[in-house]
């Protein structure tokens, strides 16, 4: 109680310090006035009685500081007195004090980035209940090849009765359904789940409710929830949505909620079905993952444990399907991290680096600086300042200059940060890289640490310094290499720092561009992309049908003006499932592994389309889409040259082994073309290329190379799509170079943003550099001056000093090598096409390096080359 | 010069809170010279160490204060006990006669 009186009256008095004083001064006078009058009628003289009071009062000044102290908040007032010092003495030094801020302001923006990007992926809890206990279950089967692979219903149905490791599991999968009878049909992406995922995951419904246990039964009705975006652009955000009735894939479901946007767990989801009895009529098929909630006192290790014997269990009782399927689990945020994980930490790394590079700046120049104020110390000291005032001052200043210079980095660095979420594709799912409370602390912390280390390391070199010889004061220190040492330390690691993000970002940047620079073996531009999948109805029952569809759609949409030339495929490059396969004439590579590829269905005309060169044979023909002719394939080069080396592929017979597509017809090869990249950043497999109608699928996506305005165009496409099939969706409508953009923008980014920071070490490191050699070439212009009056060249001058320079450059440069080598052998690992050992990297750097180093070095060489002796020794 | 007893860090407040619960408000000066008085000599005061103290009091809201009109005519600020001061004085008055009875006791008992 009395503490915050106590506070609160403290915090007063400083607020009104003048007028106290006054107050007091006044109370003083009436003292001494009093005391005055008593003396006189006691009998002294006027004179003599004034003088006694003063004497017996004390003295006025006195009093009120005594009082001053004792009113207010001392240290306050102290540390407000050094905070005016401090901000007086920087801006009598403007060239220091901006240099500092801003490096420290640019290290701190960079981590501030960095750290957004960490903390939203890696540190702030999954917006989920419980969302750390919730793991992913996959299947993984090594000898087809595949690390991650869905799982099955049966086998959901297995860990539900014999797993002890989970209190709660659901199943999660995807499926196209067709939304018709509003403005247009829609194409719609749905997430088909157990009806108590969003229960699990305590996700709650902006309308209406999430599903219960009742949904999804044969008895029940059809349900649906729909997502926020669908709602409101295809409901116009209709409140009275729940309760409607809406047609999906030509069947009537109930709408019984809205999920908001910001669900987190399915991103791309336009709708959410119950798991219902469809789905469970097939187990077998492999289409799901599993979200479960670890049960009290379990663990990913034990759950892996038991998925290992349970799967071995199910593998027995199920040979067919789950032989060689190893279940496992792993933490959800690991599995919703996908990719992101090891880029995500090696950015922090870099930014992390960038930000320790403009806090030893900052000590350098305040070493540096307090070196040069030795003089100003040494007056401070004989004028009764002590020690630990000084190098508090000097703490203070510091303190000035990080609190600046953080303030403004958090501030840049927030709005960056803003800046790449809006510019990056939303693909994030739950992360969210806003900081939150904790997450800005973590980063305050972590910034504030870096400066207090840095910190204390300047104050540590400040405290070894005399501050005991006032007479010598402009020249103390000149012999003493003490700090020099410490000083080139600091400089050596902002080199070798620098030259290790340079290296890295080098060696990340010849790897992006090797990539990019491969052809892509096809032609991307002015390519419109339209998926089209027809209905399971009657009409397309005989494969013929579909064949005769597509035929008729091509020909209709080659007839349109703008239209160059069309065709059809499934996949198009770039997305593909690699497939089993067996070659005439070819040796197994590894017993009882059979070769993989990526295969693809097309129309005749495909290679032509995409301007896929043909190298060898013939295209397909109409002949070869009916379900009568010899079956055909075509091969890529590569897979040609890997599978026949050194012989023509045609005539050859290679087969497919479709799973479950019974005996796999051997097909001849009748063409070969060139290579085609099934992505950008995975090693080549080789392709192959089947007609459609053998097999006829019935989901297809156009290929029309155009002149002219694409949106015209999907306007006109449609319409030819509609008067065949009137309630057909016609989605994607993408141009297929915007298409692979977009997959592949992540490792572009990445080289992006790696580059920019890289950029910022070395310019951070060269203001270090900068900074070290010019002080201490001016600490020596004494010396200097001496050489030149005995008779050294300016060159000679000139070289002392360079020499300083490279020997720093040098040092620096070998380090920085040394560790990016480490460095970059694990980062090759994460990121595809980069070597760790490109010796021409590592050139191009070192030289970036040591050049950006000397010309750093050159202008205090050229001052300390053209000092006049004279001037400078009569200055003592 | 006989030793005069400097005033002891917190004496001077119970000092201080016992003259103005005995003689009611009081200025400045009026304190000091009844201090001066009580201890009869025995106590240099440097009156101007009060002002401090007084500050200090008036912080922890043991005595308040307001500008007045003196016996003699002149202006001067009035202290006064305040009822957490006067609990306080209660308080200390208690614990110092503890201290100084225990002292005692502890220094007779050394002296024989």
């Amino acid at each position: 109680m009395i503490g915050i009186r106590l506070v609160l009256a403290k915090l007063r008095a400083l607020l009104r310090n003048g007028r106290d004083d006054a107050d007091l001064a006044q109370e003083l006078a009436a003292h001494v006035d009093l005391l005055t009058e008593d003396l006189v009628r006691q009998g002294l003289s006027l004179q003599a009685a004034r003088r006694q009071a003063r004497l017996r009062v004390g003295g006025t000044q006195q009093v009120v500081l005594l009082t001053r102290e004792q009113r207010g908040l001392p240290w306050i007032e102290q540390l407000g007195r050094d905070l005016r010092l401090a901000v007086r003495s920087l801006r009598r030094n403007p060239l220091f004090a901006v240099t500092a801020v801003v490096s420290l302001a640019v290290g701190v923006a960079a981590n501030t980035v960095g750290f957004a990007f960490l903390y939203g992926y890696l540190i702030r809890p999954l917006p989920f209940a419980d969302g750390s206990r919730l793991v992913s279950v996959l299947t993984a089967a090594p000898s087809r090849g595949v690390d991650r692979w869905s799982t099955t219903l049966l086998e959901l149905d297995q860990i539900r009765t014999r797993s002890r490791s989970f209190d709660a599991i659901a199943a999660v999968s995807v499926a196209d359904v067709d939304l018709t009878g509003g403005d247009e049909p829609r194409r719609l992406m749905a997430s088909v789940v157990s009806p108590d995922l969003h229960r699990q995951l305590g996700i709650r419904p902006l309308r209406g409710r999430v599903f219960d246990d009742g949904d999804g039964r044969a008895t029940a009705g059809q349900v649906v929830i729909l997502g926020e975006r669908l709602w409101r652009t295809a409901f116009a955000a209709d409140d009275g949505i729940v309760g409607r009735a809406i047609t999906l894939d030509r069947r009537s479901y109930s709408v019984v909620g809205v999920l908001p946007a910001t669900e987190g767990f399915s991103p791309h989801a336009d709708i959410w079905l119950p798991i219902g009895p469809d789905e469970q009529a097939q187990p077998r098929e492999r289409r799901y993952r599993f979200v479960a909630h670890l049960a009290p006192g379990a663990t990913v290790d034990a759950a892996n444990h038991e998925l290992e014997v349970l799967s071995a269990a199910i593998a027995k009782a199920y040979p067919e399907e789950n032989t060689g399927v190893r279940l496992f689990a792993e933490h959800l945020r690991a599995d919703l991290l996908d990719d992101n994980r090891e880029p995500v930490l090696i950015l922090y790394g870099v930014v992390s680096l960038v930000l320790l590079l403009a806090c030893a700046n900052v000590a350098t120049l305040l070493v540096m600086r307090s070196a040069s104020r030795s003089g100003e110390f040494a007056i401070r000291a004989s004028l009764g300042a002590g020690r630990l005032q000084i190098v508090r001052q000097v703490l203070v200043e510091h303190a000035v200059v990080t609190v600046t210079g953080g303030a403004l980095g958090v501030v840049a660095g927030v709005w960056v940060r803003d800046l790449l979420v809006a510019v990056l594709p939303q693909t994030a799912g739950p992360f969210r890289f806003t900081l939150d409370g904790p997450g800005t602390a973590l980063l305050c912390g972590v910034v504030l640490m870096c400066a207090f280390l840095f910190g204390a390391f300047s104050a540590w070199s400040i405290t070894r310094q005399s501050f005991s010889v006032p007479g010598r004061a402009g020249r103390d220190g000149e012999a003493r290499a003490d700090r020099a040492g410490v000083r080139t330390g600091l400089a050596v690691f902002e080199v070798s720092a620098a030259v290790l993000v340079l290296v890295g970002t080098g060696l990340m940047l010849k790897g992006a561009l090797h990539v990019a620079s491969q052809p892509p073996g096809f032609d991307s531009r002015n390519v419109l992309t339209m998926e089209i999948n027809l209905p399971e109805s009657n009409r397309y029952q005989e494969p013929a049908q579909a064949v005769q569809f597509f035929r008729d759609l091509t020909a209709r949409i080659g007839a349109l003006p703008q239209v160059e030339r069309v065709s059809a495929a499934n996949p198009l490059p770039y997305v593909g499932w690699n497939i089993a396969y067996e070659a005439q004439g070819s040796q197994p590579t590894v017993a009882g592994q059979r070769p993989r590829t990526m295969d693809a269905v097309v129309m005749p005309g495909y290679f032509r389309t995409l301007r896929i060169p043909l190298l060898e044979g013939r295209d397909f023909s109409e002949v070869d889409t009916r379900p009568t002719s010899a079956p055909v394939i075509v091969v890529s080069q590569s897979f040609a040259r890997a599978t026949w080396p050194g012989e023509s592929a045609i005539g050859r017979r290679v087969r497919l082994l479709r799973r479950g597509a019974g005996e796999a017809p051997w097909r001849e090869v009748v063409g070969v073309v060139g290579d085609t990249r099934a992505s950008t950043f995975a090693p080549e497999r080789g392709w192959v290329y089947v007609p459609h109608g053998q097999p006829a699928i019935t989901e297809l996506v156009l290929a029309i190379r155009f002149n002219g305005d694409h949106a015209a165009l999907i306007r006109d496409v449609r319409k030819l799509v509609w008067e065949v099939e009137p309630a057909l969706p016609v989605h994607w409508n993408d141009l297929l170079a915007d298409l692979i953009a977009r997959r592949y923008w992540q490792p572009r980014a990445y080289s992006v943003v790696f580059s920019v920071f890289s950029a910022l070490a070395l310019a951070v490191a060269l203001v270090g550099v900068y900074a070290v050699v010019s002080f201490t070439s001016a600490r020596r212009t004494r010396e200097f001056g001496i050489r030149l009056a005995i008779g050294s060249s300016p060159a000679q001058v000139w070289q002392l000093v360079l020499r300083q320079g490279l020997r720093l450059a040098f040092v620096g440069t070998a380090i920085g090598m040394v560790a990016a080598f480490g460095v970059m052998r694990l980062a090759s690992t994460v990121f595809f096409g980069v070597s760790p050992t490109d010796g021409w990297v590592y050139a191009t750097c070192g030289a970036l390096a040591m050049a950006a180093v000397l010309l750093a070095t050159a202008t205090p060489a050229w001052r300390a080359a053209r000092i006049d002796p004279v001037t400078v020794l009569r200055c003592d | 010069m006989p030793d005069k007893s400097d005033v002891l860090q917190g004496t001077l407040d119970l000092m201080v809170l016992k003259t103005l619960d005995v003689m009611g408000p009081l200025h400045g000066y009026g304190l000091a010279r009844r201090i001066e008085q009580v201890a009869e000599q025995a106590l240099a005061l440097n009156q101007g160490t009060l002002y401090p103290a007084l500050v200090r009091l008036e912080q922890r809201g043991w005595i308040k204060s307001a500008w007045g009109v003196s016996d003699s005519g002149r202006r001067a600020r009035f202290y006064t006990l305040t009822k957490a001061g006067w609990r306080q004085l209660q308080a200390e008055t208690e614990s110092w006669r503890k201290t100084s009875s225990i002292m005692a006791r502890f220094l007779e008992e050394e002296q024989t």
